[in-house]
């Protein structure tokens, strides 16, 4: 563990979870060795494996949705739950072990001593050599559709690798409960006039995590969800 | 009471114009199941104040005109320069079910919320019987 001061700064993690039994185990327990100390708030969105065993073995609370809502949904009862637990930062942790829990020391000491109220995670901000070629283009097409609807200057729209300040977190709520949430939460910290930065983060692309992400089929109907929800909002 | 009855017979016999050779049996039939359907949207729409209620409504009486008033689609197309009444029917029945299609998703994203809350409270109750455990 780095020189970490913010031992008095109570943090959560939530980490939304769909069917990562074979995974999750390993990526809490590295969180809890690697990462800054806090809770770790597993949502378990209805999995049909080992994911709440596993992740209540390796240490997590666990909350289980008694039917499959979506990550977005899962998301915010995790918020939700942070917010309950009196966290003072809320760190959103994708479950499938791509994220490096090193990477957090800088997140959130940059939202603790910065003038923000969002960290915002970046594969983008120092290049983007790691990230297969087929990604690249999807990840800048999603970027190109979330700076036309939603005006937000970031470099990296779907990056579940996110820190918020508590006080944040209380003004914005998603309604998106599947995939679009990510393209709902920027708008919502543009709408709310939350003050962001991105920070370099490095993901661990594997054949694992590779099959757990999106696919080009899904991003017509992602672009519909979010534009219908936003239409409705 | 005769002329009571006889009058809205008379008064569709003048809106289907000179050459509609009189009300088709399915004008009557349409209509005795169009115009209680337009009048309770109607009733809902402003004596329930549900809002959602004024694309059916509209959709219903526009329906109840046109069935019983086949010549004033013609008139309507021909000042929107459309030309025939039944291509004036066809883009508001298009327009109609696009608005339908759209109030049905209002809804179900409506019902959609609400069980995705329902299902967040439940997973919340759980939070109580866990004990918060630090990590690092």
């Amino acid at each position: 563990m780095p020189n970490w001061k913010h031992h008095d700064i109570r943090i959560a993690y939530v980490i939304p979870a769909f069917n990562e039994g074979d995974v999750i185990a390993s990526v809490i327990e590295g969180l809890r060795r690697d990462g800054p100390p806090g809770d770790v708030v597993l949502i378990d969105d209805s999995s049909n494996d080992s994911t709440s065993a596993a992740a209540r073995a390796a240490g997590a609370i666990v909350l289980r949705h008694p039917i499959n809502r979506g990550q977005g949904a899962a998301l915010q009862t995790g918020f939700d739950a942070a917010l309950r637990l009196g966290a003072e930062v809320i760190v959103t942790f994708d479950a499938d072990g791509q994220h490096n829990p090193a990477d957090l020391f800088h997140f959130i000491e940059t939202l603790l001593t910065s003038n923000v109220d969002v960290v915002l995670g970046s594969r983008f901000v120092e290049g983007s050599a790691d990230i297969p070629a087929a990604r690249r283009v999807l990840l800048r097409a999603a970027l190109l559709f979330t700076r036309l609807t939603s005006r937000v200057n970031i470099t990296d729209t779907h990056n579940g690798l996110r820190a918020f300040r508590a006080d944040a977190l209380r003004r914005i709520r998603l309604t998106e409960d599947r995939m679009a949430h990510a393209s709902e939460l920027l708008d919502l910290i543009a709408s709310a006039k939350l003050r962001y930065v991105e920070v370099p983060c490095h993901i661990r692309y594997t054949d694992y995590s590779m099959g757990k992400g999106q696919r080009w089929s899904a991003a017509p109907r992602i672009a519909f969800d979010f534009l219908l929800g936003k239409m409705m909002r | 009471m005769s002329h009571l009855l006889t009058a809205p017979h008379r008064w569709m016999l003048a809106a289907a114009g000179p050459d509609s050779g009189g009300i088709k049996v399915f004008q009557v039939v349409a209509l005795a199941v169009l115009a209680p359907l337009a009048l309770l949207s109607v009733h809902a729409l402003i004596f329930g104040r549900r809002r959602r209620m004024i694309i059916p409504a509209a959709v219903l009486v526009a329906a109840c005109f046109v069935t019983a008033a086949p010549a004033l689609t013609q008139r309507g197309a021909e000042l929107l320069g459309i030309g025939r009444g039944a291509d004036l029917v066809a883009y508001l029945t298009t327009f109609a079910v696009i608005g339908c299609y759209f109030l049905v998703l209002y809804s179900h994203r409506r019902l959609r919320l609400q069980i995705t809350e329902l299902t967040r409270q439940l997973a919340l109750a759980q939070l109580d019987s866990q004990r918060p455990r630090s990590g690092g």
